[in-house]
């Protein structure tokens, strides 16, 4: 059987499940919220995505898993990261810096930048 | 809308000022900290919401109003950028494409701007859409992002960290990250948190979406989220050592990359590049403190220059003219005259304060109009006089500073008769009205009448000579007339003029005020002419009159002249005891012809300056087949009035008190003139009723000119309507006219010959005098006094023998009429062969003819024929034709 696809953030909320499980829903709901810092609905969101893959089962407001830890592929992880977020942020948005496709010629010439740097010779 | 869109395009025009201000000081200040830079930009953002704003001279910004509010009602589209290069080009292509054509009653952009302002809105609310729909997927997305600590969520959905929340805000950041680039990302958005960035972005994004026509205002937001950047990264790094910068470059550089994502792509216009902001992170050096000093002066001077508008001009420095100078020199401005674009009114000096607030008035400092024309909206004139203009204007043109408004105070232009100014726009046009009301209801009442003390001593004939130059050299062969008016109980002003054939008018006599003697001065005068042998006793005439100004003398009666008499000449060794009657200043204001007293029949009525000085009265005489009927006499504030007839035949007054007119009712009530006002301010003065003691002065009397009251002979001249008294004379208007002259003759470039009747006491007038005379001459100098000729009838081609008066016995009507339609048309004099114009129809023909009695049904008349054919036009209702033998003649309306 095919193990199903895991978001990291999923991932962390299957984490405290495996710890706590059988639990019941509305105390699932206040652990996510003391860990994760997540609200109630985005909770109620995951348990129903998560049932929907067939991560784990809500009976009568009962949750238990049906995958393991084991089975998780960890490996799958990264690959979701570029296929689920497309295009950078609105100009509104505060951020770091924005993701750009960078040449292959520029970073050379800035990681040459910051090695020079290092070694404490000039730019 | 429209209305709002056009301030929003203003206030985009003048940021963009700005705009290019702080692009250059960005330039200027590279080596500044950020922070100054982000602040400039904060200076256009506040310029692009805020549409008030102080005014300083210091101001930059070339106009603030580039688009007028009014622009879609102009009939020649006009912006006023502020720069009049710009605008010469500009504005002839704005005005030709988007002049209404002629006939239609809306200028193009009545239609354009309200679409640009539709297409505006929709922008906005494109970019706002855009913006709502992205806040609401990157919130989807990081719905599931679990929380590191503190405010820090991670979530597998975040590649590049970003803050996110205005209140409580929130960092994201990829769960994927080294320890380092966690600590370096972690401070970074930290920084922007602390500097608030977290709202001036989304604001900035707001004020963008109101201004998202203007090119540059993307650029500047763009540059801003630059320098932004470019500041919370000085903020973090100048706090590093050496090792952690080259750590927050690493970071930088993996966050823009991507682990895995490596791709050829040139970098988005206006993106920091990662490697700008790498090596300005490496070369950081904390900023010298001059530099930092010179780029927090250098803001806030570009604050004080674009944050101000432009100060107006004002009327008094318009081009330089300065004429608020008038008010520095020793004396002051001798004279005013207020026009409404016909004729002037005199209103005496002006007190400083008023004509500081009169060139005080807020004017644009650029032109609305390139015409230096004199042809211009003059409906509002006020002339400045010096002295020197003053003395030199009384029969000629007024020499002065002419200073135009137009009809409703919008536009003002000057004439200082050199070179007259263009046309500026008044900023407060509310306020330009209001000045001219004050000047304009200023009168020679006011105490602007500088009455000189004269010492009893002043006998020395050269100082008098000096003095009163206009009292030497008079010509003495019909003797010379002394006016006297008495200004308080024991002080007397004296004038003299030499004696002529006919009466000195009102206001030449009233100029007499301007240089005035005192009685010992006078005396001395006319000692001087005495003993020089240039008059006899006999020749001189003292005349006692009563001006305005003068407050004392109410009744000039036969105790007031032997008084005058005595005073005058008790210091001569003969007594005289010749004079003449007094010279009251009962000359004619209006007359009119209706019926006041409902009994069917129509009055002819006289009203007259009333006896006093000091206070105004008038008197009204109402004369019935000749005889006198009323008299009373009234007192009112000084105003301006009129007799008018009303479309009911009903007689009313007029009564303007400046600028605006309005109406009173007369009737009779127990034999009396009874007058309704509302304001209740008109007021029966002294005894009335035709056997008071004033009748008998002031009906006009047969003498001296004044209206003749023997039986009249109404003569309709199609300009004037005169009599012809059983004496042979004439008279109009209450003079009697000794000659009825028919002058005819060609004007320059006529086809025809031009006839001018006037009823004249001169013999002759030469038909050029005629012409100037009858409104053709710009010259005051060029038209007759009242008392010399006036003008009556006047028609092009042959005179017609059916319109000379004379052949008609005096009961029967002269002119030929006819009523049609309610309204009795007359016989305009242009002759019976015209042809018939287009679109006249027949409408009817003459039914009855009575030439006792003016038209009262329709389709009847006088002094014309059964049957003949009338024909009309469907609107243009004033005019009618009438059939004859060979033509058609026109007949009009009297108005």
């Amino acid at each position: 059987m095919d193990t199903p696809k895991i978001f990291e953030s999923e991932y962390r909320f299957c984490l405290i499940l495996w710890e706590h499980e059988p639990v019941k829903s509305g105390k699932l709901v206040e652990l996510c919220k003391e860990r994760l810092g997540w609200k109630p609905t985005t909770t109620y969101t995951v348990i129903k995505k998560l049932s929907e893959r067939g991560v784990l089962k809500n009976e009568n407001t009962v949750v238990t898993s049906l995958v393991s830890k084991d089975q998780v592929q960890a490996s799958e992880l990264n690959e979701m990261v570029e296929k689920t977020f497309e295009g950078s942020l609105p100009a509104f948005i505060a951020a770091f810096t924005k993701h750009r496709k960078i040449s292959d010629a520029d970073i050379d010439a800035v990681q040459e930048m910051i090695d020079r740097y290092r070694k404490g010779g000039s730019l | 809308m429209s209305e709002f869109f056009l301030s929003v395009v203003n206030m985009s025009i003048a940021a963009s000022w700005s705009v290019l201000a702080v692009l250059l000081l960005r330039f200027l200040l590279k080596k500044a900290p950020k922070w100054i830079t982000v602040l400039l930009w904060a200076v256009v953002a506040i310029r692009l919401i805020c549409p008030f704003a102080f005014e300083s001279k210091v101001s930059l910004i070339p106009s603030a109003q580039t688009i007028s509010p009014g622009i879609m009602m102009d009939t020649v589209p006009q912006i006023y950028t502020g720069i009049p290069a710009v605008n010469n080009s500009i504005n002839p292509i704005i005005g030709e494409t988007f002049a209404p054509n002629p006939g239609d009653s809306a200028n193009p952009l009545q239609v354009w701007i309200p679409i640009a302002a539709v297409l505006w809105g929709i922008g906005i609310l494109a970019l706002t859409v855009y913006g709502i729909i992205s806040y609401l997927r990157i919130k989807k997305k990081i719905s599931t992002a679990v929380l590191l600590r503190d405010h820090i969520y991670q979530s597998e959905n975040v590649v590049s960290p970003f803050v996110l929340g205005m209140i409580r805000p929130k960092i994201y950041v990829p769960f994927s990250m080294t320890a380092s680039e966690m600590l370096h990302v972690i401070a970074h958005e930290e920084a922007h948190i602390r500097r608030k960035d977290h709202w001036w972005k989304p604001i900035g994004f707001a004020i963008l979406s109101l201004h998202w026509f203007n090119p540059l205002m993307w650029l500047a937001y763009v540059l801003l989220c630059r320098d932004i950047e470019m500041a919370c990264d000085e903020k973090v790094v100048k706090s590093l050592s050496s090792e952690e910068r080259a750590d927050y470059s690493q970071a930088l550089l993996n966050c823009s990359v991507g682990r895995r994502m490596i791709a050829y792509c040139p970098l988005a216009f206006g993106e920091v590049g990662v490697k700008d902001r790498v090596r300005s992170v490496l070369s950081y050096k904390k900023p010298a403190f001059w530099i930092l000093a010179v780029g927090i002066v250098a803001s806030i001077v570009l604050a004080i220059c674009f944050l101000t508008n432009p100060t107006p001009g004002n009327l008094g420095t318009l081009e330089n003219l300065e004429f608020i100078s008038l008010t520095d020199r020793t004396e002051n401005t001798a004279c005013v005259w207020v026009s409404d674009g016909f004729s002037y009114a005199r209103v005496g000096p002006i007190s400083e304060d008023l004509l500081k607030e009169l060139a005080n008035l807020k004017t644009s400092k650029e032109e609305i109009s390139l015409s230096r024309s004199e042809d211009r909206d003059r409906s509002h004139t006020i002339v400045l006089q010096s002295e020197k203009q003053a003395e030199s204007s009384l029969n000629s043109y007024l020499e002065g500073l002419y200073i135009h408004f137009n009809s409703d105070f919008t536009a003002v232009w000057i004439n200082n008769n050199v070179k007259p100014t263009l046309t500026y726009k008044v900023i407060d046009p509310q306020k330009a009205k209001e000045v001219y009301g004050y000047i304009s209801s200023y009168n020679v009442r006011e105490p602007a009448i500088q009455i000189p003390t004269i010492s009893s001593d002043a006998t020395d004939i050269a100082s008098l000579k000096a003095k009163f130059p206009e009292y030497f050299d008079l010509g003495t062969f019909k003797g010379l007339e002394v006016y006297i008016w008495q200004m308080a109980e024991d002080s007397y002003s004296c004038g003299v003029l030499q004696g002529v054939n006919r009466n000195y008018t009102k206001e030449e006599i009233w100029d007499l005020h301007k240089n005035p003697a005192s009685l010992d001065e006078m005396r001395a005068i006319i000692a001087y002419y005495l003993e020089e042998g240039l008059a006899v006793k006999e020749g001189i005439t003292l005349i006692p009159v009563t001006m305005p100004h003068s407050s004392y003398a109410y009744t000039i009666d036969d105790a007031y002249k032997a008084k005058l008499n005595q005073l005058f000449w008790s210091d001569f060794s003969d007594s005289i005891t010749s004079y003449t009657e007094p010279l009251y200043s009962s000359l004619i204001i209006d007359e009119g012809i209706f019926d006041i007293d409902g009994d069917g029949k129509e009055e002819h009525c006289f009203m007259s300056y009333g006896p006093t000085s000091g206070i105004f009265t008038f008197s009204i005489t109402v004369f019935e087949n000749g005889e006198p009927e009323y008299f009373n006499l009234f007192t009112c504030p000084w105003t301006t009035l009129r007799f008018e007839i009303t479309e009911k035949d009903q007689g009313i007054l007029a009564r303007k008190d400046t600028n605006e007119e309005t109406y009173l009712t007369m009737a009779i009530e127990d034999g009396n003139i009874v007058i309704y006002s509302d304001a209740q301010d008109v007021l029966y003065w002294g005894e009335q009723g035709l056997d008071s003691p004033f009748a008998s002065q002031w009906i006009a009397k047969p003498e001296n000119g004044y209206f003749d009251s023997g039986p009249l002979k109404t003569i309709e001249g199609n300009f004037r309507t005169y009599y012809q008294n059983t004496d042979g004379t004439w008279q109009y208007n209450g003079y009697i006219y000794k000659y009825r002259l028919v002058i005819t003759g060609r004007m320059p470039n006529a086809v025809a010959d031009t006839t001018y009747v006037y009823l004249s006491n001169l013999e002759e007038i030469s038909f050029e005098k005629a012409m100037w005379a009858s409104g053709l001459s710009s010259h005051m100098g060029a038209y007759f006094t009242t008392v010399e000729a006036v003008l009556v009838e006047i028609y092009t081609g042959e005179p017609d023998e059916a319109t000379t008066p004379t052949g008609y016995p005096s009961e029967e009507i002269g002119q030929p009429q006819i009523r049609y339609n309610g309204k009795v048309y007359y016989y305009f004099a242009t002759g019976f062969d015209d042809p018939l114009p287009k679109d006249y129809e027949l409408v009817g023909a003459v039914a009855d003819v009575d030439n006792t009695k003016a038209p009262e049904q329709n389709f009847h008349g006088a002094r014309v024929e059964i049957g003949q054919e009338i024909y009309a036009h469907k609107t243009e209702t004033d005019i009618i034709y009438i059939k004859y033998e060979n033509g058609y003649a026109k007949f009009s309306i009297r108005k």
